[in-house]
């Protein structure tokens, strides 16, 4: 039996009038690659945000390693809002990844890696710079520890930020289109860091429009479309004949679109 | 006449002079401390403590500043509530500059990207700690050269109290002006040391913004 990672059980997500998650079941178990696809618009990034918890799904629970995120569950079965400090220690067992990589300018690369493993799991600086170094080492930024996020190039900041999420030593990942605000030739440094991880067997949910990647570095691909879960298959058997007319439809038209521009990584060899 | 006539009274223009500095600093302290609090409460505060502030906020925006020291001075003891000049000057000074200094602040608050906020909080750092160590560090630079020119103004205003006799540098002047009879020097002198201050103040906080933003790329000028 598989340990789960985090699973989401019968999560809506309403804003204002407009439901833009309806009823989402899905369960990750440790050492699965996901590659979340779909049309822009159709949820992708609220389930990511419903997964984490920065922003608490209107309905449905999350649970992280079989715990309640976010929610407390007294001994009668009643719920309330969990603590912010409980919560908060919830989060950093999860690593999220942003498209606009979110880095804290005033810091140093260093600063940034360092910031979560001194500040909340209470490494002592000197400890805490180690690991940033080794991690730094594995994404290949070590030179660039001492510099400011405003002097690095969006895949080096995007590598900064995913060694930040690392240092915190995560359960999971979840990465919100990594590569989708980088120039085409940066993409390719970006995904091989998380190619590199999805070898390691890191859980990882990857939001993306990367075909390649999902095909390839992917153990699952779940296709959405209009806030539901349309397919949740192998990446083979989602590639090569996707169950549903709508993932067809999706695939083709983004097929055509890799054949017109190429993949993002062909640029790099 | 000559600038000679001036030099016995120098004594008293430079105390004039620290008056103002003293009411200034005193004002600018209790001003920013007052429009941190004014944020704080139109940020976490409920529906009425929100109304409040912005309530405030209008009757002041809307009022000259003149007009709320005179309130101040000579409406507010017609109600038993009484203060000595200097005291009116700084409560004048304070209550007409903190609505500024607090959109100042709400302004440098809110040009902290929330992604750098969603960031942290992913990290599990708490509220409290995303604030005092990612968002105050930056809104602290953004905010400089807006507050830097509302705290100019609190500076220029000082002279207004003069009107209630406070003796400040303005009006200790007028006074050093009616026993030299020399106003084109004595206006000249102080005029020129007034500059002067705000200058040195100005460049202090540009220095002082590039300390703090010195994270942040150099823009060249071509
Ligand atoms: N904060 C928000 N307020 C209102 N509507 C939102 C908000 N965030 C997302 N939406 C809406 O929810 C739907 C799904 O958005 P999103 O999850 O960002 O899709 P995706 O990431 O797949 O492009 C869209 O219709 C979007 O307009
Ligand atoms: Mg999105």
């Amino acid at each position: 039996m598989p340990v789960s990672a985090i699973r989401a059980e019968g999560v809506s997500m309403d804003f204002g009038s407009l439901r833009v998650l309806h009823g989402i079941n899905v369960d990750v178990s440790e050492g699965e690659v996901v590659a979340v696809l779909g049309p822009s618009g159709s949820g992708k990034s609220t389930l990511l945000r419903c997964l984490s918890w920065l922003t608490p799904p209107t309905e449905g629970a999350v649970y992280l390693q079989g715990e309640r995120l976010g929610v407390a569950v007294a001994p009668d079965g009643r719920q309330s809002r969990l603590s912010a400090a409980k919560l908060a220690r919830q989060r950093s067992r999860i690593g999220m990844v942003f498209q606009s990589f979110n880095l804290w300018p005033h810091l140093t690369v260093l600063g940034n890696i360092t910031e979560g493993p001194v500040q909340v799991l209470g490494l002592r600086p000197g400890e805490a710079r180690e690991r940033a170094m080794t991690i730094l080492e594995t994404v290949g930024l070590a030179a660039k520890a001492s510099a400011y996020p405003a002097t690095l190039s969006g895949g080096q900041q995007q590598r900064v930020a995913i060694a930040r999420a690392l240092a915190m030593q995560p359960e999971l990942l979840l990465f919100d289109e990594p590569t989708s605000s980088l120039d085409p030739e940066l993409v390719g440094e970006v995904l091989d860091v998380i190619e590199l991880l999805a070898a390691r067997r890191t859980t990882m949910v990857v939001v993306t429009h990367e075909i390649a990647f999902a095909s390839e570095a992917a153990t699952r691909v779940i296709f959405m479309d209009g806030g539901r879960i349309v397919e949740d298959t192998l990446p083979a058997t989602f590639f090569r004949d996707p169950a549903e007319e709508r993932s067809r439809r999706f695939l083709e038209r983004t097929l055509r679109r890799y054949a017109q521009f190429g993949s993002h990584r062909s640029a790099e060899g | 006449m000559d600038w000679s006539d001036i030099i016995p009274y120098l004594p008293d223009l430079a105390r004039g002079f620290l008056k103002s500095i003293e009411i200034a600093l005193l004002s600018a302290a209790t001003a920013l401390v007052t429009a941190l609090l004014l944020t704080l409460a139109s940020a976490t505060g409920n529906a009425i403590v929100r109304a409040i502030v912005a309530a405030y906020t209008e009757i002041i925006l809307g009022l000259p500043i003149l007009v709320l020291l005179y309130v101040i001075y000579f409406v507010l003891p017609k109600f038993g509530v009484r203060f000595d000049e200097t005291t009116a000057g700084v409560l004048t000074l304070t209550l007409y500059y903190s609505p500024y200094l607090a959109e100042a602040i709400r302004g440098a608050v809110a040009a902290v990207p929330v992604g750098q906020v969603e960031a942290a909080r992913m990290i599990g750092l708490g509220e409290l700690s995303i604030l005092a160590r990612i968002v105050v560090p930056q809104a602290l630079a953004l905010m400089i050269p807006s507050a830097t020119g509302i705290l100019i103004g609190l500076v220029k205003d000082t002279a207004i109290l003069s009107v209630i006799s406070v003796e400040e540098f303005a009006y200790v002047t007028k006074q050093v002006v009616s026993h030299t009879y020399a106003p084109f020097e004595t206006w000249t002198l102080v005029a020129a040391v007034y500059w002067v201050t705000l200058a040195l103040f100005e460049t202090l906080m540009r220095g002082l913004e590039r300390r703090l933003s010195r994270f942040r790329p150099k823009v060249e000028f071509h």
